[in-house]
């Protein structure tokens, strides 16, 4: 997506942070000194821009190495086991699904000069990959489920808020879930007759993850979190909203955000309403 | 991963057009009009503001605990991170002005005072990356994300947020 100016805002908006993070040593992650504390609490809180970067703009994330990925299982089986939360376990999947998605898209452009049997062979392959994802991303759901209960049960004796960190996983879980399907329903690869099988989501489970992207979002708003970590989801679910209901609701949550200091905001309204104008049957102004 | 910070080759947060200007030809009369009018500021509000205020309708993490006291504990030893601090709650600070006093008089001194922290910090910032000196502090990081959300907290005639000149 872009903004009004032609210019990749977001893509910018951590540039200089995540340049600066790269250039941390992956052990940083599990050092126990108070610096790398410090840097510890810095990536945690802060990965998921990085993450959203990538999958927004179908770009590669160096969170997708090898030795990242490789750090971050020892931070969550050593010294970090105490920070863990399934919001965690989710976060840690998604550099994988941008990665695939990279993937896809590359096989899109090239495929147009394969051989037929080629480009069934990837096709196959992708599909295989994307499938295994999907297989783990609805595992997770199931475990998280189990955990929340286990957690509440744990906590019921001591005064506890909302767990926003639950929340906010429950709807990048949504997100992702279109946004894998994404990757191949949008591509005659998968959903012509005779295709290899696909993560594909049919349109209910898509208007159901739609629809809890927007009500979660409405909670996490009203919790004060941060409004730059729903432009993700909410970009995903606005792809795919077709009710002018659920529309206007995704304009007033970016609305809500920009009027709440993110004047980028904006930028996804127009985005959206540019989106939504080429739509020949559900035409639609922004306020 | 590389054993050793590479030598930064590259301006990765553009300092603010409107300031660019004031550095690079003779001052305006209005901007002088403006900088003589300005009081100084007493930037422990916008301190205040910043943890009170801002944070807590920006949640970042879980309670934004260990958040509030790492930046807590950073800051006094980090210009860079402290005036990334200001010009975040100066600029939210005043937008949240605006949106409920519209006429008010305060605004431009708000926006000014903004764009001043925010180039200092980058200022500092750009320094730590030439003297090679920005990987061992987690300040840097923390000022440079602040950065970042003061770019796109700011309409796009405050800030440019084009190519800098690094992919």
């Amino acid at each position: 997506m872009r903004d009004s100016t032609g210019t990749n805002w977001l893509s910018h908006f951590l540039h200089g942070t995540c340049a600066i993070l790269q250039l941390q040593h992956p052990r940083s992650l599990t050092g126990q000194d108070d610096l790398s504390t410090q840097k510890r609490t810095f990536f945690l809180t802060t990965r998921i821009f990085e993450i959203s970067r990538s999958l927004i703009y179908s770009e590669p994330t160096f969170l997708s190495e090898p030795v990242w990925l490789e750090s971050l299982k020892k931070l969550w089986s050593g010294t970090g086991a105490s920070l863990w939360h399934p919001k965690e376990a989710l976060f840690d999947m998604l550099p994988r699904i941008s990665a695939l998605s990279l993937r896809s898209m590359r096989f899109c452009r090239a495929s147009v000069e394969m051989p037929v049997d080629s480009q069934l062979a990837e096709a196959q392959a992708l599909a295989a990959d994307g499938l295994l994802i999907q297989q783990e991303l609805v595992r997770w759901w199931t475990d998280t489920a189990d955990w929340a209960q286990y957690a509440a049960g744990k906590k019921s004796d001591l005064p506890n808020g909302p767990d926003t960190e639950l929340l906010i996983a429950h709807i990048y879980y949504h997100a992702i879930s279109i946004y894998l399907s994404g990757t191949y329903d949008y591509h005659g690869h998968w959903v012509e007759p005779d295709a290899p099988r696909a993560p594909i989501l049919s349109q209910s489970q898509i208007d159901w993850h739609l629809h809890e992207i927007l009500r979660e979002s409405r909670e996490l708003l009203s919790y004060g979190i941060a409004g730059v970590f729903l432009f993700f989801p909410l970009r995903v679910a606005g792809a795919r909203a077709q009710s002018l209901y659920d529309r206007q609701t995704i304009l007033s949550f970016f609305s809500s955000t920009a009027h709440r200091g993110y004047a980028v905001a904006d930028a996804f309204i127009e985005d959206l309403s540019d989106l939504w104008s080429r739509d020949t049957d559900f035409a639609f102004k922004a306020n | 991963m590389r054993s050793q910070p590479r030598k930064a080759a590259f301006v990765f947060v553009n300092q603010p057009k409107r300031l660019k200007t004031c550095s690079q030809s003779p001052v305006s009369h209005s901007e002088l009009q403006i900088a003589r009018t300005i009081a100084p500021r007493d930037v422990s509000n916008d301190l205040q503001y910043f943890f009170t205020s801002f944070l807590q309708m920006n949640i970042l993490a879980d309670n934004n605990l260990h958040v509030e006291l790492d930046l807590q504990n950073m800051m006094h030893g980090s210009s860079a991170l402290r005036d990334a601090i200001y010009a975040v709650s100066a600029l939210h600070r005043n937008k949240q002005a605006q949106f409920l006093l519209p006429s008010s008089p305060d605004c431009s001194q708000g926006s000014y005072f903004a764009l001043q922290s925010y180039s200092k910090s980058v200022q500092s910032v750009q320094s730590l990356i030439e003297r090679n000196e920005f990987t061992r502090d987690p300040s840097t990081l923390w000022s440079t994300f602040l950065l970042g959300l003061f770019e796109v907290c700011s309409p796009p005639s405050i800030c440019s947020c084009g190519s800098n000149g690094n992919s």
